[in-house]
Formats: C-alpha cells, structure tokens, sequence
C-alpha cells in the first residue's frame, strides 16, 4: 500500500503578541508554499481552538487553492495531532494527493479549560490537573521535586537554540526549583505558557511526494486514543493511559520497538507530562521516567523535545502538535541546526488534551 | 430537576440511567450503556480521600464516591485513603463548587 509522507514543514515564531489568526496561519503556511506545486493540494485543514469562523475556507483562498475539503479541526491541545490524523486519512483513503495541514491559536484562546468538565468542579485551570498528577507520581515512585523538574530545566535549556521558542534561556535545576510556587507541586517553570504562534506541514500521498521534494518523512505510525473527556475519567493518577495505547498502535501500524525512536516531541505541558509519557510511550519504565529524563539533563542528550518541547518553546494549543511534527521532520532530514540530534532516523511526535484523556501519536522515519 | 438545580439547593447529583440505574458524571442526558434517558439523582456523598495538593492555603483533591470520581477543596488535613465526606457543594456563576471534610 502506498506510504503517506511529509513533503514540508514550517513555522512563524512564537508569541505573546495578539495579532489575527487568519494572518498568522497565512504567515506559517507560507513557510512552506513558496516552493511548493499548489495544484496538487486538495485539502486545507486548520488546527486551532480559536472561535474564529470557517478558517479552512479563509486559509484556502488567502493561500490561493481550491480544494476539496477544507475545513478546522479541533480536539484541545492535541488538535495538531488529530488534524495530522485526519489529513493521513483523507490521503490513505483516496480522498485527497495531498493536505496541507496548519495549526495556529491566538495567546488569548479559549482552549485551555473545559467547562463541560464539572467533575473538576471549581478547579477548572490545568494547573490543578497538573498539580495532582504530580504529586500522584511522586508519592506512587517515591520521586522529589527535584527529579521532575530536571524536565523544565533540559527543555528550557533546549529552547535556547530554537529561534522559534517564546522563551528559550538556560536553566538549572536550581533555577526551577527557585522559581516561584505556583501550588504545592508546581514551581513557574514546570508550567508551559499558553501563546500564539502557527506552524505548517505538508502531508502527500507517495506518489505526488516528489512533486515536492525527493527527501520525504514518512508517516509510518499514526494513533489516537480517547479514554474519555473528564478528569473523573482517571483509574490512577500516576501514568497517562491514552498515550500507551496510543503509541501501541503507532508502533505497531509502522513495525517497529520502542528503542528504535531515535528522537521524540512529547507533550510536556508539565514537567510531569513528559515524565508519564516517555513512559507510556515506552522509552522508560514505569517508575524510571524521571531518572530517565534526569540523564538527559546532565548528559545534555537531546532525544527528548530538541526543540525545548512545550515548555521551553510555548504552548499555542492548536499549533503545539503540528510544531512538533515540524521539528521531528527537520530532525529527521538532518537540518535541525544546532540542535540536531546526531543520525536520528525514526521519530515520533505525541500530544495530548485535558489532562491527558486523549492522545496522538505518529511514528515518522526518514 | 437538573444536577445543576440539585447542585444550586446543596444537594449532590448525578444523573442516573432510567432503565439500568448507571450513573453518569458529568451528567448526560442519555445513558452510554443502554442508551435510555436518565434522571437527575442524589448521589452517596461518603468516600475516600485520592490525592490532594495545596494553592495559596487552599486544599484541593480527587475524592472517590462510590463509581465517580469528584475534584473539590478539602476542608481539613487528612492522608491519602481517609474516609471522607462531601459537606458541601453549590453553583458560583455557573461553576460547580464541592467541598470535603475527614469523616
């Protein structure tokens, strides 16, 4: 069966500036069309939780196509990965050659709370959620403060070579640990930031790839589980169940193990996120995901968010999936500059929305 | 009655499936098992304490009441595991409050 692959990919620097969204998804999808055949594009999808109206069709007719389908997509802080989702899907079932996907959010989106979710009750804010997975995944493996916030200290550190984070400088544990307290499990910078911010891709069906370009990423991998919307949807509060499931399907659907990923984008929206994820996503053990990305820390090994994951480069909801699926096909092309992870081959990129009760995904190689 | 009417006069509701009696949190109109209709219903409010962290003095958890599960402050210091009881709960321009106290 025919591959689907990435052809694309670019991104606008992050924000805190409030400007348009139909003019920052233009901004970004324009990174990408300069050089591009635009006859071939037959679906436009637009990842954001942004309220604006019809943005597909807008997005389509400032980039000056005419597709089939145009349309948002929208699904909380993963809304990039279920609108790649989406595009492979249009590609894989005929529907479409090729898909351009841009995801993009204003600083002030509504998406970061789910109101519908009255089993929060007035601890609406993520940083609730957050601050009970911690401390859950501190008492369950008996780990301190300090093991987890290795994660905000890399990532952070990381973003400092990303002229596209909104707020990359190097930082230690100690700084972390020294920030203010936001609850009693989270310091300021465990916490990503809500901002604005675009990125783009281009996804295409094998046989028009080279249309675009004789060096594709391949989408080999693709899954998203839902265990639910409501933070009561949680069994244990110490590991996100959806990205395991998730990622079991992806690595099955592209045929490979876990110690194959040479480099991953996961959704560290808290340094605990990324801690549950790497282990759902079995690149650690249950248990050992902090120690794990405490090494990374000290050995200044990038495998892990290069491009300072959602922490270090901001976190503009609908555009978060489709940045990092930018970065891992850089990464896997070899032109991440100076924070280019060393032969990477097989990369995977996974996001995640409220609290974790939906995950994507999606097992790249070059 | 709605939960949110229930929620208003003090009284924990759920919604609870008219022909198979599951229980739905946050409340649906239909039920996921069997599809019928459901109703709003006073839900136990003894359970047990899950997990809880602190902001600026104010407790705040996950408790377990029977098969739901409800984030609201907790009144009083108490360890992970403890009985608990829900002792208040309300709506606040249309947001639901609970509130827990040791058993």
């Amino acid at each position: 069966m025919s591959r689907v692959g990435l052809v694309a990919a670019g991104q606008v620097p992050f924000t805190m500036e409030r400007g348009r969204i139909d003019e920052m998804m233009l901004a970004a999808a324009q990174t990408i069309l300069r050089d591009a055949d635009k006859s071939c594009i037959d679906g436009i999808l637009v990842s954001t939780n942004d309220s604006g109206r019809y943005l597909g069709a807008i997005l389509s007719q400032t980039c000056g196509i005419r597709p089939r389908m145009a349309h948002t997509v929208e699904s909380m802080c993963s809304s990039g990965g279920s609108a790649l989702l989406a595009a492979y899907s249009y590609i894989k079932s005929g529907l479409a050659r090729a898909v351009l996907v841009v995801g993009a959010e204003l600083p002030d989106s509504p998406g970061g709370v789910l109101r519908w979710d009255m089993s929060r009750g007035q601890f609406q804010s993520p940083l609730y959620w957050g601050s009970i997975l911690t401390k859950a995944y501190k008492r369950r493996y008996q780990v301190p403060a300090e093991s987890v916030s290795a994660v905000a200290a890399k990532n952070r550190s990381m973003a400092a070579s990303n002229p596209e984070a909104l707020c990359g400088r190097r930082c230690t544990i100690s700084d972390v640990m020294a920030s203010k307290s936001v609850t009693s499990e989270l310091r300021l910078l465990d916490c990503s930031r809500a901002c604005g911010g675009a990125a783009a891709i281009l996804v295409a069906e094998q046989g028009v790839c080279d249309s675009f370009t004789d060096n594709p990423v391949w989408i080999d991998g693709i899954s998203q589980s839902t265990v639910g919307a409501g933070f009561g949807s949680y069994h244990a509060h110490h590991k996100i169940e959806s990205v395991r499931k998730a990622a079991d399907d992806a690595y099955r659907m592209a045929g490979i193990a876990p110690d194959m990923v040479d480099v991953a984008e996961v959704h560290d929206a808290f340094s605990v996120c990324e801690i549950m994820a790497v282990e759902g996503l079995g690149l650690a053990g249950y248990g050992q995901g902090a120690g794990y990305a405490h090494d990374l820390y000290t050995t200044t090994d990038r495998r892990i968010n290069p491009r300072g994951g959602i922490l270090g480069s901001g976190h503009p909801l609908g555009a978060t999936g489709i940045s990092q699926v930018v970065e891992v096909f850089r990464q896997l092309r070899g032109e991440a500059a100076g924070r280019q992870v060393g032969g990477a081959r097989s990369g995977l990129a996974q996001v995640m929305s409220a609290a974790g009760t939906s995950s994507v995904v999606t097992v790249m190689r070059a | 009655m709605s939960v949110q009417e229930s929620l208003r006069r003090g009284v924990f509701a759920v919604a609870a499936c008219d022909a198979c009696g599951i229980r739905h949190w946050p409340p649906a109109p239909y039920c996921r098992s069997c599809s019928s209709k459901t109703s709003t219903a006073p839900h136990p409010t003894e359970g047990t304490l899950i997990e809880y962290a602190t902001r600026d003095g104010v407790v705040f958890c996950v408790c377990r009441l029977g098969e739901i599960r409800v984030m609201g402050r907790l009144l009083r210091l108490c360890p992970e595991g403890s009985a608990i009881r829900m002792t208040g709960c309300g709506m606040s321009d249309g947001v639901p409050f609970f509130e827990f106290t040791p058993c």
